[in-house]
């Protein structure tokens, strides 16, 4: 099972990377554009990721407009809504609104705030159907 | 314009000589009747400006009723003809209020005079009584209560609003003592009337006659109770605010203070944990709280800095200092930052000598527009230029960065605001800097100026008042200086950083090489130099790979530059 973790503070990218090695492999990047690109390039690769965990603060491109990116481009290879990738976003702002926005949107499949309860993560692993290794 | 005529006369040959004498002197006239009903029928339609009337009459009314009768309904001029000059007839004829009297038979001339003064006075008359109307109509309309009264208080006149303010059945020939109703009280003058107070603004005045006789008194009352209460309202407001404010800049000291305390915990704690033997993964985690922690603190610190200048608690303090000094303990400060963009830094500032000021806050002020400059700028270069002139120190700060337009000029020194202030942030860090510089520079009683051009650059010029020490001797100075320039192949390797030595060495790469190669080339060369020790994390490489999957040279450059810094501060030393 492939996970892209999109987190760009140091701290967090490497907390999230153990976290989250327990359902699968993952690979890290660092700001919206890589996503989009590391998402792209994985499909063309056949080996597309079931999960992305994303924050929504991100430089180059944020991570709501990311994820509308890869939405888009999922639409465009002709997936059905079903086998999207799971997407959680995360943030650390104080007021969900945000995250709301685009969870509301239908585009994520949850958020989560942060600074993250590991039990709390684990639950809503869980809840999308992922599986400890 | 002809003035039109009305003849009421029964004698018809007295009726037609009258008509012809009139016409032939430019007279109009409308019609001749020959009693005092058809008359008045006449008169109210016709509208004439002048009737000739007889006064005897046959029929009903004779012509003074019928004058008496028309004067109620309109206004015109009325000459009475008569052939009587008896005493009780001219006493008749006065009483109503004519114009003129004309006894038959009648000179040509007497006629016309008599006409011409007729209708010429009736049209003053009527003038006095329109601008006697407009003056009533204007009296009656301000708002400002106007009496007038004689020597002995008797209301000779009040208007409308004054009406109101005494009270509605009072009228002319009452007795109106001023005295009565209005009081001044604590510096505010009141109209009292029953209970009812009221602020008022006053002002009287005497009437005067031609002869100077003192017939009068005009007194001038304005309602100014409204604004009175808007004062009121405008004071409870400003005092509620101040105390608003009060309030919001205790709470933010509070927080911060809240804020630092278990964060001196953390740094603290972090640090002694260095000291105990761990393990390297342990030893990861501490630095990374550790840079965490001081990130953190640093925010706090700006946020707790400004609310001290709000509060009106920071103090300044003077010292000697040098200049070039603080610009390169500040260009210190930012070296990786700069290293990582390829910055250019150029420092063409005049030699200056030794400063006497407030070096922490000059410090603060430049370090925070060079932050800025760094953090805004993706490549290109950051000029600074410094010099003294006046007793005014000058340092400007230009930049090949972002730049921001007119429009955001005015707004980005208010707190919170940064150019980009949608979640594309690029540019971290939470927006007090600038507004901090401004309270900095307001407290030194120094200035600011800002030019701008969007995605070409801007620069920021401080001026602040200073002194020239007395005392140039320099102490003991740090030769730890930063020098950021990466020509000049004389220079021994060792004068380089080792970031800048592998960037050079990054760049002969290729892209199509395996990324796994690259990692060992790499790292290989930085042994063999007896560089840092490269940690290649596996996230890095897969980035990397990614770029490199993409054909993305640029991309593939920054991620290297990433990995060499970060393994600077983690792994921390040379091999």
């Amino acid at each position: 099972m492939r996970i892209l973790i999109v987190e760009d503070d140091f701290g967090s990218r490497v907390l999230m990377k153990k976290l989250l090695s327990v359902y699968g492999s993952c690979d890290v990047v660092i700001d919206g554009e890589e996503a989009v690109s590391s998402f792209k390039l994985a499909w063309e690769e056949k080996t597309p990721y079931s999960l992305v965990m994303m924050d929504i603060m991100l430089p180059e491109i944020d991570g709501q407009e990311a994820l509308l990116q890869i939405r888009s481009y999922e639409k465009s290879i002709g997936l059905s809504d079903k086998d999207r990738v799971k997407v959680i976003m995360t943030t650390a702002l104080g007021d969900p609104k945000n995250v709301v926005t685009a969870y509301n949107k239908g585009e994520a499949s949850s958020y989560i705030v942060k600074p993250v309860e590991i039990a709390k993560l684990r639950e809503e692993m869980t809840k999308l159907g992922f599986e400890e290794q | 314009m002809k003035n039109r005529i009305l003849i009421v006369e029964d004698e018809s040959i007295v009726a037609l000589d009258l008509q012809n004498r009139l016409e032939s002197n430019g007279f109009d006239v409308i019609d001749i009747v020959s009693n005092g009903s058809r008359a008045v029928e006449k008169a109210i339609t016709e509208i004439p400006d002048l009737i000739l009337m007889d006064i005897n009459l046959k029929g009903s009314i004779d012509g003074i009723e019928a004058a008496s009768l028309i004067k109620r309904q309109i206004d015109c001029a009325i000459v009475f003809l008569t052939a009587f000059a008896d005493e009780k007839t001219l006493k008749k004829a006065r009483v109503s209020d004519a114009s003129g009297y004309i006894l038959k038979p009648f000179r040509e001339n007497e006629l016309l005079i008599t006409i011409e003064l007729a209708i010429k006075r009736a049209s003053v008359k009527k003038k006095i009584e329109e601008n006697s109307n407009w003056l009533y109509s204007t009296l009656n309309n301000i708002q400002d209560a106007v009496i007038t009264v004689s020597n002995e208080n008797q209301i000779i006149f009040l208007n409308e609003s004054a009406r109101t303010l005494i009270g509605e059945n009072v009228s002319e020939g009452d007795v109106f003592d001023h005295e009565l109703f209005i009081h001044v009280e604590g510096g505010r003058t009141y109209f009292q009337y029953n209970d009812k107070k009221t602020d008022i603004d006053y002002f009287q005045t005497d009437i005067f006659d031609e002869d100077k006789t003192l017939l009068g008194k005009v007194h001038f009352i304005h309602d100014i109770s409204k604004q009175v209460a808007f004062e009121i309202g405008l004071e409870k407001a400003r005092i509620a605010a101040e105390n608003s404010n009060r309030a919001k800049s205790d709470f933010l000291a509070n927080v911060t203070h809240e804020l630092r305390t278990p964060l001196n915990t953390i740094i603290g704690m972090n640090s002694l944990i260095s000291e105990l033997y761990i393990d390297e993964e342990v030893s990861k985690m501490h630095e990374l709280i550790g840079q965490a922690a001081e990130t953190l603190l640093r925010q706090v610190n700006e946020l707790l800095e400004f609310s001290d200048i709000d509060r009106g608690q920071l103090k300044i303090n003077i010292s000697r200092f040098s200049i070039q000094e603080l610009i390169s303990e500040i260009l210190g400060t930012f070296k990786d930052q700069i290293e990582l963009k390829s910055l250019k830094i150029v420092d063409n500032s005049d030699d200056i000598p030794l400063l006497v000021g407030d070096k922490n806050k000059v410090r603060d002020i430049i370090s925070c527009l060079f932050s800025n400059a760094v953090k805004f700028t993706k490549s290109g270069q950051i000029r600074i230029r410094s010099q003294v002139k006046e007793n005014t120190l000058i340092l400007s700060i230009a930049d090949t960065g972002i730049g921001f337009s007119e429009e955001q000029k005015d707004s980005i020194f208010n707190l919170l605001m940064q150019v980009d202030g949608s979640h594309t942030r690029i540019f971290g860090g939470i927006g007090v800097g600038l507004s901090l510089v401004k309270e900095l520079l307001d407290l030194l009683n120094g200035s600011i100026e800002v030019e701008s051009v969007e995605s070409e650059g801007s620069q920021f010029t401080i001026r602040i008042p200073i002194d020239i020490s007395d005392d140039q001797k320099s102490e003991v100075e740090d030769n730890r200086k930063f020098e950021p320039s990466l020509s000049s192949t004389e220079n021994p390797l060792s004068e380089y950083s080792d970031l800048v030595i592998l960037l050079k060495e990054i760049d002969k790469l290729l892209i199509d090489d395996d990324y796994k190669l690259i990692e060992k080339k790499i790292k290989g060369y930085s042994k063999s130099h007896k560089l840092i020790e490269l940690n290649f994390e596996s996230n890095v490489l897969f980035r990397v790979s990614i770029a490199m999957k993409l054909k993305n040279k640029e991309k593939f450059k920054t991620i290297m530059k990433e990995v060499i810094v970060d393994s600077e501060k983690t792994t921390g030393g040379r091999l």
